[in-house]
């Protein structure tokens, strides 16, 4: 038996062996009595994901959190690539200053980050006497967005300078110049090492959504903790299960793909 | 300045509370780091010993508390072991009070939080020894211990400084988090103070200055350690 | 030979890196047409040599003419680009770029850099990949190809800008035997042709059947510098005599 299935399946065997003792665990517990509890999150369980009793339309619960989450890294993706290129440039009055905000967002924990955003972004915006305003949903954008561009610039940073010091002499006794090396030679190769550190940066970001709850929008934790107040005590700890598995579930497969992606560029440098 | 009022920064009241928010905080996270370190070495000795069941444990381990959020996981360890947990009767009042305290909850939590990622680090750590010098220790006649506790932990720790570095920041950071439980840190007594004073602006700013000052004191630190511990001419790539 | 025909002149150059110098006073010219070869032990400053020709690294003192290029008078990367259209090199680890196949590596840079017309140089990188003998490879990329495959299309890649000279930094160095042959083909049939050659080489049989001089180099000066035959033959400083002892 032994020598029919190698390591890595016996792992895998056994994790599958746990998730399906989980699932009928609950099960068990379903029958025998806890089921009231599972019932209780089952009947909350679209106000969770969706913001509304009825699961439609979206106004909030996980939903929102991935919303956010995907709003928020297109705005860092665009923010950390300008930073990123800022920190790669020759110009000691570019980069310098460029290093300094990277790594003061860095160093600031996400929560206090969020909070100094939701105080010094000011509620509306006068732009060309239009009135923007500027919901807590949008503070929440901004507040999660500026830590990660911090840190995807420094992937970027990063993935540039793994590239060969070989690919830039070719290039310069070429006659390429700077912009065009960049252009040319070294973004293109680059962009595939920064792939799996970008999908990487979007998993923690989804993990950080959790704290938008401070802003007061609607998010999953929000919803939470107004049907918590409603509901008898044993029945939390299912509803926290449930809310740690939503954000498992989503999660995971992401890291996986990370991972992998990682993998299969991990032999590139030539 | 730019209309930011910080009178309320010289009553002592208020430097009390910021003093003891800072104190909780570098507490909180010094116990934190010391168990995640703990953990994480516990976990990568584990992982060493190849027993496919004991992997398939930490591996579960880890991408749960990798994959959900701190916070959350710090909610709910002080809801089960703090409001459904153990239970003391208190002498003097005769109620049943938690036997374990916010801040408790959030150490364990956190402990746990950066456990896994510190064993991920030193995991990689190992994976990425050259083979060859471990092929080279087994020829030249060292045991299994002699060969860990001299030749491959000393260069396993060198990789895994950086990794390493990351981890003690983000648990510095994550400690703000425990405010939300009560945890009376530096977030914490913010609010505090933001709840007396009305100057919520200048007070987060405050705050958000005091974290980036400690977390570079923590960098730079742990930058000074990386260069004591480094190899000359180790990594110097191309 | 007459120092102002020259191609190319170096006189006096000086390079350190930190405390350590280099270069402690380099002096040659290469008449066009000419294939020299420099020989010597690691460290001796041959591949700084190619490198302060094209203008990679700045000297710190000397003189450097390449053709009308007055090297050592350029300060920054944008006056030396010029120099570097008529300067070509090829290196030991080939460089190719990863992400673009054998025949664009060949047309890239005259069509990004020089500006030349998209057609016309597609037929001359195609020209170029037959006399390299790799046609049926123009759609492989670096990764597909064996290390003497990629040194050749690096050949062709420097070809491609119409140089008058072109350096080669010990580009058998990383090949194994078999492959270090063919890559020697093509030199050969290149200096043949009459193109303007400097070469750092280990290769000694190579040296002495190709080129038109040898110039033998050690911690930083040019000790002996003759034709093949001679210096191979008839080392007339023992420190030549030494080298060549050990390596032959």
């Amino acid at each position: 038996m032994d020598t029919l299935l190698s390591y890595e399946d016996k792992k895998r065997a056994v994790l599958i062996i746990i998730a399906l003792f989980v699932v009928v665990w609950v099960a068990l517990d379903a029958m025998a009595g806890g089921s009231v509890y599972w019932q209780r999150v089952l009947i909350r369980l679209p106000l969770l994901l969706t913001g509304e009793g009825s699961g439609w339309p979206i106004t909030g619960g996980f939903v929102l959190n991935i919303l956010l989450s995907l709003a928020s890294m297109l705005l860092a993706t665009l923010l950390g690539t300008f930073m990123g290129l800022a920190t790669l440039a020759k110009s000691p009055l570019v980069r310098i200053p460029a290093f300094l905000i990277m790594n003061f967002l860095r160093n600031s924990p996400w929560l206090v980050l969020l909070f100094a955003m939701l105080y010094i972004l000011p509620f509306q915006v006068r732009v060309f006497g239009f009135v923007i305003p500027f919901p807590p949903f949008v503070k929440a954008v901004i507040g999660l967005a500026l830590p990660t561009a911090a840190n995807f610039s420094e992937v970027i940073r990063g993935a540039v300078q793994s590239i060969h010091s070989g690919q830039w002499e070719a290039a310069r006794s070429l006659g390429y110049t700077t912009s065009q090396i960049y252009r040319h030679v070294i973004l293109p190769q680059a962009l595939r090492r920064m792939i799996p550190g970008w999908m990487n940066l979007y998993a923690l970001l989804m993990i950080a959504t959790a704290l938008a709850t401070v802003t007061g929008i609607q998010d999953v934790l929000t919803i939470l903790n107004t049907s918590l107040a409603m509901e008898s005590e044993r029945v939390i700890v299912y509803f926290y299960l449930t809310i740690l598995f939503l954000f498992f579930a989503y999660c995971y497969p992401i890291a996986l793909l990370a991972r992998r992606l990682e993998r299969a560029v991990k032999g590139d440098n030539l | 300045m730019f209309g930011l009022d910080y009178s309320w920064l010289a009553d002592s009241a208020y430097q009390q509370w910021l003093l003891m928010g800072v104190l909780n905080t570098l507490k909180l996270a010094a116990i934190s780091s010391i168990a995640a370190m703990l953990i994480g070495m516990l976990g990568a000795l584990g992982l060493t010993l190849r027993l496919f069941w004991l992997d398939a444990l930490i591996e579960l381990f880890v991408e749960v508390f990798r994959n959900t959020p701190p916070l959350l996981q710090m909610l709910f360890a002080y809801f089960t072991l703090s409001t459904l947990g153990l239970k003391v009767t208190d002498p003097s009042t005769g109620l049943s009070v938690p036997l374990l305290s916010a801040f408790a909850c959030a150490s364990i939590a956190l402990s746990l939080f950066g456990g896994a990622l510190a064993i991920e680090a030193f995991r990689s750590g190992i994976d990425t020894m050259p083979r060859s010098i471990i092929e080279a220790a087994r020829s030249l006649g060292y045991g299994r211990w002699a060969r860990f506790w001299r030749i491959e932990a000393p260069i396993a720790a060198r990789i895994c400084l950086p990794s390493l570095t990351n981890i003690l920041t983000n648990l510095f950071k994550t400690t703000s988090q425990a405010s939300v439980i009560t945890v009376p840190e530096l977030m914490y007594y913010a609010g505090q103070i933001y709840n007396d004073t009305f100057r919520t602006l200048e007070v987060m700013l405050l705050v958000l200055v005091i974290y980036v000052a400690l977390v570079s004191i923590l960098t730079f630190a742990m930058a000074r350690l990386e260069a004591f511990m480094a190899f000359p001419g180790y990594g110097k790539g191309h | 030979m007459n120092r102002s025909d020259a191609l190319i002149e170096i006189d006096g150059i000086r390079k350190s890196f930190g405390d350590f110098q280099v270069l402690k006073g380099i002096s040659l010219s290469v008449q066009k047409g000419e294939a020299v070869c420099i020989i010597g032990p690691s460290g001796s400053g041959k591949s700084t040599i190619l490198r302060c020709i094209n203008g990679l690294i700045p000297i710190d003192e000397g003189f450097i003419r390449v053709g009308d290029h007055r090297v050592h008078e350029m300060k920054n990367e944008k006056q030396m680009r010029p120099l570097r259209h008529q300067v070509a090199m090829v290196f030991q680890q080939y460089n190719l770029f990863p992400h673009r196949t054998a025949l664009e590596n060949i047309m890239m840079a005259p069509v990004q850099v020089l500006g030349h017309d998209r057609a016309e140089v597609e037929a001359r990188a195609r020209a170029l990949l037959k006399k390299v003998r790799l046609s049926e490879k123009a759609g492989s990329y670096p990764g597909q190809l064996s290390g003497g495959q990629q040194q050749r299309v690096a050949i062709a890649r420097a070809l491609a800008m119409h140089p008058e000279v072109i350096l080669f930094d010990e580009v058998t160095a990383a090949l194994d035997p078999e492959t270090v042959k063919e890559v020697l083909l093509t030199i050969r049939e290149l200096v043949e042709d009459g193109l303007t050659c400097i070469l750092v080489t280990h290769e000694m049989k190579f040296a002495r059947e190709v080129s038109h001089r040898v110039c033998f180099t050690d911690r930083g000066l040019i000790v002996e510098s003759a034709p093949p035959v001679e210096l191979f033959d008839n080392p007339q400083d023992p420190r030549t005599r030494e080298f060549l002892g050990q390596v032959l």
